[in-house]
């Protein structure tokens, strides 16, 4: 039991690691990246790429990964939301998802079907624990994803609260016209905006093959997996994401308990039940009663 | 102020849309009758098009006229199949079970439209694979389907493989049909321009007394039902029900790609598309996955540089307007010009 | 050499052509007080200058450069600011963080936010208050500041009165004298026209998207700007033909 809850906890950190970037950029950007978890892939099989035939230990290759992710992240900006964004709300959902379809068969015509994983280039690590107490084991890299996640979600809400920067990026997305009165390069804060969400999604691309195993068409679970953590922890909120990952995993874990195949679907219905409890608070609740007022005014 | 009044009428029918519905009458009756004159190989390909235009026109609905992307509409389309494979197991005549099962898709997907309409732009998008996901897990736990062995449609044996071809074929341009024409009449009621009018401008329809959340339930589960038959309709043409193949998000990268193309919130456009997808289909889908890279970079392309779609922009050209679901105002001397 | 020149600009809004032909000059530290009614073209007017609307012809020049290409925040950069109708500030940010992210042109000059508390003293106490969250008056104190932080050489204010009571307004153009009186250029648009005739050097009247009239305000009437305002010079000057 204690157990249980404990590799909850982890894999909660996982989950919220591998939101960051799209809680981020749903944030401040009012975009949801439907392209996440086929960059998060992406960025998977660059490490796997660089370890495999260059000998480079994946976590000396996030330094080469996060710079190639946030220059993508740059270009995804420029050449492809900044113009769907302009053509309303619904735009950038289609093409994030045909980008989404172009990355996915593009890996798997490059790298085939086989699965990959980061692990037997982390040497022993991949296995090692610690034994928290007799008989608890955590295994390291599980510890480590935890603190990742929680460094890189702490480090993105100092940076938007205390940096000129993230001061700039948060009036971009209030208002970006507003922002280039106030004389802040509108085009400039979104694409740094992205090039950071994408530098998370390198992170997680290490964290996804040090865990386990990809292919091609692993970002589709990926994609719905941060995105529950992203609306189950509250949209906004890049503590509430940390919050919402070790919820799903524990729904998850619950799922498990219940059926042998009922992980995933704890996760799900738990997502379903979050979207019940915000339909009836937003019935009986505040809103609700404000907009019955304003249409009595009128 | 008079004199403008005087010289505009508006319209719905124009002389190019009434032709325009003659040919369409008279090209349903050609396919009718091809089972008198085409090949078993060209029939099965048929229904594969018209199955497409259903998807197509219904993903259309949803989003065209909705405003509600959904990248989840696979959910249905699995469910359709699921509950013939479950009707036609417990008896029943499996033609029967197709349209019994999209009846009970329609019904289902009331509930889930409750707490799925709640969620805007991306949130619904995803939400709905969500959806889709929870579906395909719980068909799965059916001890029937025996997981993602999947199973056969076994009692289509019953029918011999000529007629069996022939009642599919029938099944589904009926079934096309049928749908397209319930389309075609919910657009143009009164309940189709309050679509309209939310499309154009929710909080503006919602200030003269449109209720969005009604007339959006209404396209979803429209949209369910149709797709629902579909899903019911490819079962029968391919026999096995794989859940994995059912339920996968391809369907809606298809369906995505076929509005696109022909033309996001044209009813025409939407069967354009779906007659697109079905030669680029027939001639590149050997090519694998280069076909599926350039299905995802045509649908970006279209959205980016050709947002109304090969429809939305020989209309913009030619003035066309062949399907009337909307009015249109007529100014004479416009014309002249 | 002129502050602010305008030639022949035409800005349109879908169909309609909300600024014709509009050419203006300004020397600097004049104080222009731009006049006209609701719909008259003043708002995408001033948009257009600081770059928030695109014209569909004509030039903007600030300091003899030529900026009619250049984006908003370019502008901010070339010493222009606007403090825009209705405020627009960053509502989910605080006092603080709004007069900062005026600063972010990083003009030289001697404003800074002690200086903004220094000139509206009814901020300080709000510095970590979300904007959303404030009183009107504090609200157009903190858009004129926002707008002051990029040290600009031109300053314009749309509506700085729009939705504060008399009193607020009152408060507001006290403050504004200090800022009257350094040489910084200033258009104003001010429905109250007692109040636009105390500050302003110079009145220039929009009608219909058009300049009728452009005047020092020390050769001008009352009846004058009154008659631009609703286009009575023009029926004026016809029955007289």
């Amino acid at each position: 039991m204690t157990n249980q809850i404990i590799q909850a906890i982890l894999l909660g950190g996982y989950y919220a690691l591998i939101a960051c970037g799209l809680s981020f950029m749903f944030s401040v950007m009012k975009i949801i990246n439907l392209a996440h978890g086929s960059l998060l892939v992406f960025a998977g099989y660059l490490l796997w790429f660089f370890a495999e035939h260059y000998h480079i230990s994946p976590f000396v290759g996030l330094l080469i990964v996060i710079p190639v992710m946030m220059l993508i992240g740059w270009a995804l900006q420029a050449f492809l939301l900044e113009k769907s964004a302009r053509g309303g709300e619904l735009l950038p959902i289609l093409t994030t998802f045909g980008l989404a379809i172009v990355i996915e068969n593009l890996l798997f015509e490059h790298f085939g079907a086989n699965t990959r994983s980061l692990a037997p280039y982390i040497g022993d690590l991949s296995w090692e624990s610690w034994e928290l107490f007799s008989g608890f084991y955590v295994g390291k890299t599980s510890v480590y994803i935890l603190i990742a996640a929680i460094v890189i979600l702490g480090s993105l809400q100092l940076f938007m609260k205390k940096t000129a920067l993230g001061r700039q990026i948060r009036a971009t997305a209030h208002d970006p016209d507003t922002a280039g009165i106030v004389g802040i390069n509108p085009k400039r804060a979104s694409a740094i905006a992205t090039a950071l969400a994408m530098s998370t999604v390198a992170v997680s691309g290490l964290a996804l093959g040090v865990r386990g195993v990809f292919d091609a068409y692993s970002g589709g679970p990926q994609l719905l997996f941060a995105f529950e953590a992203t609306i189950i922890g509250g949209v906004g909120s890049l503590w509430g994401t940390l919050i919402g990952g070790i919820i799903l995993a524990f729904a998850q874990t619950i799922g498990a308990n219940i059926h042998p195949q009922g992980f995933l679907l704890g996760g799900h219905i738990l997502f379903i039940i979050i979207l019940l409890i915000r339909l009836i608070l937003a019935k009986g609740g505040v809103g609700h009663r404000l907009k019955f007022a304003l249409g009595v005014s009128k | 102020m008079s004199q403008w009044a005087k010289n505009v009428s508006i319209q719905r029918w124009t002389p190019s849309s009434r032709r325009a519905v003659m040919v369409a009458g008279v090209v349903l009756l050609v396919l009718a009758l091809a089972p008198l004159f085409a090949s078993n190989g060209m029939l099965d390909r048929l229904t594969a098009l018209f199955i497409y235009v259903i998807l197509a026109a219904m993903w259309n609905a949803l989003a065209g006229y909705g405003g509600l992307i959904s990248v989840g509409q696979q959910a249905f389309f699995g469910l359709g199949a699921y509950f013939t494979i479950r009707l036609a197991n417990v008896g029943l005549d499996p033609f029967i079970s197709v349209g019994l099962s999209a009846v009970i898709v329609g019904v289902i997907s009331y509930p889930i439209s409750l707490i799925m309409l709640r969620l805007k732009g991306g949130e619904f998008a995803i939400g709905m694979w969500v959806i889709a996901s929870i579906l395909h897990l719980m068909v799965n736990l059916d001890g029937l389907i025996q997981g993602e062995t999947g199973i056969s449609l076994v009692s289509l044996n019953h029918y011999d493989s000529g007629s069996r071809l022939t009642i599919i074929y029938l099944l589904t341009l009926g079934s096309m049909a049928g749908l397209l024409t319930l389309l075609f009449f919910v657009l143009r009621s009164k309940t189709g321009s309050a679509i309209q009018a939310i499309r154009d401008d929710e909080e503006a329809a919602t200030s003269i007394g449109v209720k969005p959340e009604k007339t959006k339930r209404l396209l979803f589960v429209i949209a369910a039902f149709g797709i629902g038959a579909a899903g019911a309709l490819w079962l029968t043409s391919a026999t096995t029900f794989l859940p994995k193949t059912y339920f996968s998000v391809q369907w809606s990268a298809y369906m995505i790609f076929m509005v696109l193309v022909g033309g996001i919130g044209k009813f025409e456009g939407a069967i354009l598309g779906a007659i697109i997808f079905f030669l680029v289909e027939t001639w590149f889908s050997s090519t694998g996955v280069w076909y599926l890279v350039s299905l995802g970079a045509i649908a970006i392309a279209f959205s980016l540089f050709l947002p109304k779609g090969i429809w939305g922009e020989l209309e913009r050209r030619f003035n066309w307007r062949f399907l009337p679901v909307g009015y249109r105002v007529e100014d004479p001397k416009k014309e002249k010009q | 050499m002129s502050s602010l020149k305008i030639e022949n600009m035409d800005v349109r809004h879908g169909q309609l052509k909300a600024v014709r032909n509009v050419s203006l000059s300004i020397e600097k530290g004049e104080v222009i007080a731009l006049i006209g009614a609701n719909g008259a073209g003043k708002t995408t007017f001033l948009r257009a200058i600081s770059g928030a609307h695109t014209l569909t012809a004509g030039r903007i020049y600030l300091n003899d450069n030529d900026i009619t290409q250049r984006p908003s925040h370019q502008r901010v950069n070339a010493g222009l600011a606007l403090v825009p109708e209705g405020r627009k500030l960053f509502t989910n940010m605080t006092t603080e963080e709004n007069l900062l992210l005026g600063a972010t042109s990083a003009r030289k000059g001697e404003w800074n936010v002690e200086k903004i508390f220094e000139v509206f003293p009814n901020l300080i106490k709000r510095r970590h208050t979300k904007t959303g969250t404030m009183s009107g008056g504090e609200q157009q104190a903190t858009a004129i500041g926002r707008a002051l932080m990029s040290n600009p050489d031109i300053l314009i204010l749309d509506e700085v009165s729009l939705g504060l009571s008399p009193l607020v307004v009152d408060q507001v153009y006290q403050n504004l004298e200090k800022l009257l009186a350094t040489d910084t250029t200033i258009i104003l648009v001010e429905q109250d026209l007692s109040r636009a005739m105390k500050v302003a050097s110079r009145a220039v009247c929009m009608l219909e998207g058009e300049i009728v009239l452009d005047k020092p305000m020390a050769d001008i009437t009352r009846d004058e700007i009154t008659d631009a305002y609703f286009g009575l010079h023009k029926i004026k000057t016809n029955s007289g033909e």
